[in-house]
């Protein structure tokens, strides 16, 4: 348990699940007058396939920084795979693979060496990081690009490469944040295949998007996070509940008004745009 | 115009914005300002003092009096070349430690269509507009005073003089960052220019201390000096601060001759600039043929298999590929050579300059996570404990400092004819373990200045630009190192003083060698056992501290 300031919550209820892939209960968070996650509880099964849904701001990351050891909470309990996060952060770390974001890896490495890198940082031997680096590029489409710098990269190979470093550990469970934005469709369709088939295996893969139809399409378990705290969350049959995801997800969260009308939006049909005032108020 | 004293308003809009959101700036600014002031009033006493001395100086009956402040005197001629030096310098300094402030980088402005001239304009009236620029200018004014006694049209034209010489520093230093910046794209172009920039900078500022310790100077005379003045006087550089003089002698057609050069300079870094952002602009992120393709895993392949070697791996890597940190590699055979032409033939300065470059050498690691950038974050995520990671850069940095400073004192020793001599070989050998040990306890200390006092660096992507907020810090922090790791060879320090106040070093002074190994030996495995135990505890902040760097570098 997280040492911290005391909050007027009630003690939880339910215990945390050891046998849960990760088990959150009363997990809080602000930044200055901000809460950004206000006592959230949620236990994510072995082998599912978990989607973190919300709209922006909804405590989403801030959530996941908190399991997965890069931020440290202000109360509450996360556990993985039983063991508590914050007891001892770097063995939490190493259970898992969590993507970094593009701009958060070493771009001056080949594509290669970073994922070498990644293994070897993790313990791995070199001969095995190698050969599992050789692997995963082939996986991911990016065998001819093994020995280009990763600052040379499209966005979408980046997002591959980044998410081929959280796996070459072969880590219990993935925490991927966005994985597919960016990713054209054919890599994000193998990307996609590749995440499944570890999901099969028994692997759990926890994600967070903005996508509706992909969680729908590829999630088990899907959880519905606002305002910093989980609105629903179960298998995708129970939370969308015989309606469409996407629908479901809007009355959950709320916030959908008339389309504002703006006058001056016209497509052009008005002329050009209103000069700046004498005075030079604007950049034009 | 309009869009020009917009980009004006911006800027200070900005700078402005900065200071209300961090107390730290505000603290740097107000430094800036206390010492903008502090320039302003010793410009000025110096000025007052200098236009009380006497106008020629007879030293005996038998000798032509001195010219002191007339045309062609000791003044003028020290105020035309360090004019002229002051103004080569600020473009010098401008592109190795300043760079193109990223806040007024003309990059942000590329979507809003404004005409490349009048953005060019706007940023170098942003730029006249900074407080540099204005400091500039009040000193350059009341230096006028210095020609007090020379009649007011003299002050006046010393006055006009001043924003002369502001606009064309700036002008030139906008030149110099926009060719910098658009003609070197490439990723080991930027680098070799770095490091040629930065050696020509130490150079001239070495330049008058080679002379005079050569000899060259010596024969040098007041009309040898005025001579060179006089050449510089017809540049951009040094032209506005002839000026004064020409008023003086009523040399009117030199006069408006000078303003011409002026004139036409501001109008050819104009149209230059102007033409540098053009050219960046239709080919920006064009840049064809800037991939980097390694075959196999390079340093990955020989270092230690472990998380440390990753490490160690990683950091070689980008020491070979950042031309922020190639001074690393050219400081010290740079300092031999600037030592040796000082050193009138006493071989322990040129040894000297091994045990300096020892010191220096881990100044970059002193900010070293700074270098890493977000990237770092890699480490966090994967659960690198901080030991493990201080192990891996210091077998870098430990390895790289010996083997130059050995390979360094090798060819010393030959160079001097040390090697032939006994005694010759003891004193390199003592210079060369107190470099060696300067360099371990630097490094120690570097291991953990780098997990505490950090401070912003240029992006690897722009190596000549300015992080905002950068410059407090940037002078302070290298200070606390560079003093702390003079603490940290203390018992040497005290051993020596020992030896010398009981009268034995010169039989002695060979104890210092294994005094110095140890020393630095100790001081580094502290540090990094100290280091890694700070990076543990502070481990999310730096991220977030690295993080805050970056946003400040887009």
């Amino acid at each position: 348990m997280m040492a911290g300031p005391q909050y007027p919550y009630p003690p939880q209820p339910v215990p945390p699940d050891p046998a849960a892939a990760v088990s959150i209960r009363g997990l809080f968070k602000r930044f200055g007058e901000k809460i950004a996650v206000n006592g959230l509880s949620l236990d994510i099964p072995v082998g599912s396939f978990y989607g973190l849904v919300g709209p922006n701001g909804a405590g989403k990351t801030t959530t996941l920084n908190m399991v997965t050891g890069l931020l440290v909470p202000d109360g509450g309990l996360a556990m993985i795979l039983g063991r508590d996060v914050w007891s001892d952060v770097n063995a939490a770390k190493r259970a898992i693979g969590v993507m970094p974001q593009p701009g958060q890896i070493f771009d001056r490495l080949t594509g290669l060496q970073l994922l070498v890198y990644s293994g070897m940082l993790r313990g791995m031997g070199r001969d095995e990081s190698v050969r599992r680096a050789n692997d995963l590029l082939t996986a991911f489409d990016l065998t001819g690009a093994a020995n280009t710098m990763v600052a040379d990269y499209s966005a979408g190979m980046t997002k591959k490469i980044c998410l081929a470093s959280a796996m070459i550990h072969s880590p219990r469970i993935l925490v991927l944040d966005e994985p597919f934005e960016s990713v054209d469709p054919v890599s994000s369709a193998n990307l996609k295949d590749i995440l499944a088939e570890y999901a099969s295996t028994g692997g759990t893969v926890i994600i967070s998007s903005h996508v509706m139809a992909l969680v729908e399409k590829m999630c088990t378990h899907v959880a519905v996070i606002n305002n910093g705290q989980v609105c629903a969350a179960g298998t995708v049959d129970q939370v969308a509940a015989g309606e469409d995801l996407e629908d479901r997800f809007l009355q959950l969260v709320g916030g959908r008004h008339e389309a504002a009308h703006l006058a001056w939006l016209d497509g052009g049909s008005n002329g050009v745009a209103t000069p700046a005032a004498p005075t030079g108020e604007a950049i034009r | 115009m309009t869009a020009a004293l917009t980009l004006v308003r911006l800027r200070w809009a900005l700078t402005l914005a900065t200071l209300r959101k961090s107390a730290w700036q505000t603290v740097a600014y107000v430094f800036a300002i206390l010492l903008a002031i502090g320039t302003v009033i010793a410009t000025a006493s110096a000025a007052w003092n200098i236009g009380d001395w006497a106008a020629f100086v007879q030293l005996s009956p038998d000798i032509a009096p001195i010219n002191v402040l007339g045309p062609h005197g000791i003044v003028n001629t020290v105020v035309v070349i360090l004019g002229a030096s002051i103004t080569l310098m600020v473009g010098l300094v401008q592109i190795m430690l300043l760079g193109e402030g990223s806040t007024m980088s003309p990059r942000k402005f590329a979507l809003y269509g404004i005409p490349d001239r009048e953005l060019q304009f706007g940023l170098l009236l942003s730029g006249l507009s900074g407080i540099p620029a204005i400091t500039g200018v009040v000193s350059l004014i009341l230096w006028s005073l210095v020609y007090r006694a020379m009649g007011p049209a003299v002050v006046l034209a010393s006055v006009v003089a001043a924003p002369l010489a502001v606009i064309t520093m700036m002008s030139v230093s906008k030149l110099l960052l926009s060719l910098a910046t658009t003609l070197v794209t490439s990723k080991r172009g930027q680098g070799a220019f770095y490091i040629v920039i930065v050696m020509l900078f130490v150079s001239v500022c070495q330049l008058p201390n080679i002379l005079v310790n050569s000899g060259a100077a010596d024969n040098m005379s007041l009309e040898a000096a005025w001579g060179a003045a006089n050449v510089m006087a017809w540049t951009p550089f040094g032209a506005a601060f002839q000026l004064p003089y020409d008023v003086f002698v009523g040399d009117w057609p030199a006069f408006v001759l000078r303003i011409a050069i002026l004139i036409a300079t501001w109008i050819v870094c104009f149209a230059l600039c102007t033409w540098c952002l053009r050219r960046e602009r239709l080919t920006a992120n064009a840049a064809g043929g800037r991939t980097v393709a390694v075959k196999g895993i390079g340093a990955f392949g020989w270092m230690p298999d472990s998380p440390s070697g990753a490490v160690s791996a990683r950091l070689i890597t980008y020491l070979k590929r950042d031309p922020r940190q190639a001074m690393l590699f050219i400081m010290p055979v740079f300092f031999v050579v600037i030592f040796a032409l000082q050193s009138r033939g006493i071989s322990q300065m040129v040894w000297g300059a091994i045990a300096m470059s020892g010191w220096m050498m881990p100044i970059t690691e002193s900010n070293g996570l700074a270098y890493d950038g977000r990237g770092f974050t890699m480490q966090v995520i994967a659960g690198v404990p901080g030991i493990t990671d201080r192990i891996g850069r210091v077998r870098v940095f430990a390895g790289i400092a010996v083997a130059y400073l050995l390979v360094l004192a090798v060819a010393v020793a030959v160079f001097t004819g040390d090697w032939a001599s006994p005694s010759g070989l003891l004193t390199g050998a003592t210079f060369t373990a107190l470099g060696i040990g300067f360099a371990c306890s630097s490094l120690g200390l570097a291991e953990i200045t780098s997990c505490t006092l950090m401070y912003p660096v240029a992006s690897l992507d722009k190596p000549f630009s300015s992080p905002q907020g950068r410059a407090m810090a940037q002078g302070f922090f290298p200070l606390v190192y560079m003093l702390g790791s003079l603490l940290a060879m203390l018992p040497t320090g005290v051993v020596a003083l020992v030896l010398l106040v009981t009268g034995v070093f010169d039989g002695l002074y060979w104890l210092l060698i294994p005094v110095a190994l140890v020393n630095g030996a100790a001081a580094l495995a502290a540090g990094t056992w100290l280091g890694g135990k700070l990076m543990d505890a502070r481990m999310l902040s730096i991220v977030v501290t690295l993080d805050s760097f970056a946003s400040l570098q887009q």
